[in-house]
């Protein structure tokens, strides 16, 4: 089953076949975690976000039509739960004001910025670290973009989304999503203004 | 890959430039675009700036192992909610404390309400003997010195209240003479004065 086509594990998981669900749920789960974890930039927060993505998408499979793909779908229920826990998180963080941070150290060994594998170990360690330190400052630079900005980001940087997939999976016009792309582009570009890779 | 050369872009193409990067502009706008960037410096920096900066994010890809517990608790959970077992409402974990501290309260507040004043050794507690009326009256105990003793502790709190407690004592020495000491019940309506 791991290899049937994407349609017939729909139509199965529509008919309440939960091992056609989760052949889709092993195939999408390392993309919903990576994404996750690029939007809350923990670890563990973003398991346990695609998790409850899968599960909702599971009550909620009987609603899916079919106009779109699957991932574009899931992706709706996906990042709607991530922008709803930043917003959560914002809360918290402004009613816990004097708590410390978790952000601020709390993961900081696992921030995938800093653990980034370097793009091609065999390149000159110059422009290898360069390059790292590139990813890095973007990576940082993502997380600082508000929810809805950084959603419409990842999806067309890292999953490589069309602005109408994207439209369809948050909900937005297109309109709505060519503006948050320019605007979070215009603030990564701002944010990566004072660095020089080696200086 | 220096991201600093942030010349800008001509006004108004801030935003097809970007949309061009991601792919996003029509053919007639695309060519257009590039007709533009032909002969725009500023609009070619702007957009080597771009192509310089916006580079892969870091690798968040789960491992292998992370991924498959991660499908594994999906699939639990979906598994719990077929066979009926429902996912207990976030508000269930506090229920069970609140209502715990809830009933610390309300206990805490009935004792207060219905506990006698405190018994400590006052310094002024005076002892007040219990006349022995002769060979008929029943000794003094320690039972018998009880109203004494809520007496004189009171007496150490408020001193309006020392009176009254000298007016009991001397109805208990009153009592005691009359003869009614061995009536128990009523020296305990005493002590419950």
């Amino acid at each position: 089953m791991a290899d049937a086509d994407e349609h017939s594990l729909i139509e199965a998981a529509r008919g309440g076949d939960t091992e056609a669900f989760g052949v889709l749920v092993e195939r999408y789960m390392p993309r919903a975690v990576a994404f996750a974890r690029h939007m809350t930039g923990r670890a563990d927060d973003a398991s346990d976000l695609a998790q409850d993505a899968f599960v909702k998408a599971w009550r909620g499979i009987g609603s899916f039509k079919g106009e779109s793909g699957f991932y574009t779908w899931f992706f709706r229920v996906l990042a709607n739960i991530c922008v709803d826990h930043l917003r959560k998180e914002a809360f918290r963080k402004k009613l816990f004001f004097f708590a410390r941070d978790r952000d601020d150290g709390g993961d900081e060994t696992a921030d995938p910025v800093e653990t980034a594998p370097d793009e091609d170990p065999g390149s000159v360690p110059d422009v290898s670290l360069g390059r790292k330190e590139l990813r890095a400052a973007l990576g940082k630079a993502v997380r600082g973009l508000p929810a809805r900005q950084r959603a419409v980001f990842l999806m067309k940087h890292v999953e490589g989304m069309k602005i109408t997939e994207i439209a369809v999976a948050l909900g937005i016009s297109e309109g709505a999503v060519k503006s948050h792309l320019v605007r979070s582009v215009t603030a990564l570009r701002k944010g990566l203004k004072g660095y020089a890779p080696g200086s | 890959m220096d991201t600093t050369r942030h010349m800008e872009p001509c006004a108004g193409y801030e935003e097809r430039l970007i949309l061009s990067r991601y792919g996003e502009l029509g053919p007639e706008e695309e060519k257009a675009l590039g007709a533009h960037l032909s002969g725009c410096p500023a609009c070619r920096a702007y957009m080597d700036g771009l192509e310089s900066a916006l580079v892969e994010l870091p690798d968040t890809m789960p491992g292998p192992f992370a991924a498959r517990k991660a499908v594994r608790g999906v699939m639990e959970r979906i598994s719990d909610s077929q066979s009926g077992a429902k996912a207990r409402p976030a508000y269930m974990r506090y229920l069970a404390p609140a209502f715990a501290a809830l009933a610390l309260i309300v206990a805490a507040a009935w004792v207060g309400l219905h506990q006698p004043p405190a018994v400590t050794t006052a310094p002024v507690a005076a002892p007040v003997t219990v006349a022995s009326g002769g060979p008929d009256t029943t000794p003094a105990t320690a039972h018998d010195a009880a109203p004494a003793n809520v007496i004189a502790n009171t007496t150490a709190h408020q001193d309006d209240t020392h009176a009254a407690a000298v007016e009991v004592a001397d109805s208990i020495e009153m009592l005691a003479d009359l003869d009614l000491m061995e009536d128990l019940e009523t020296l305990d309506r005493l002590e419950s004065l």
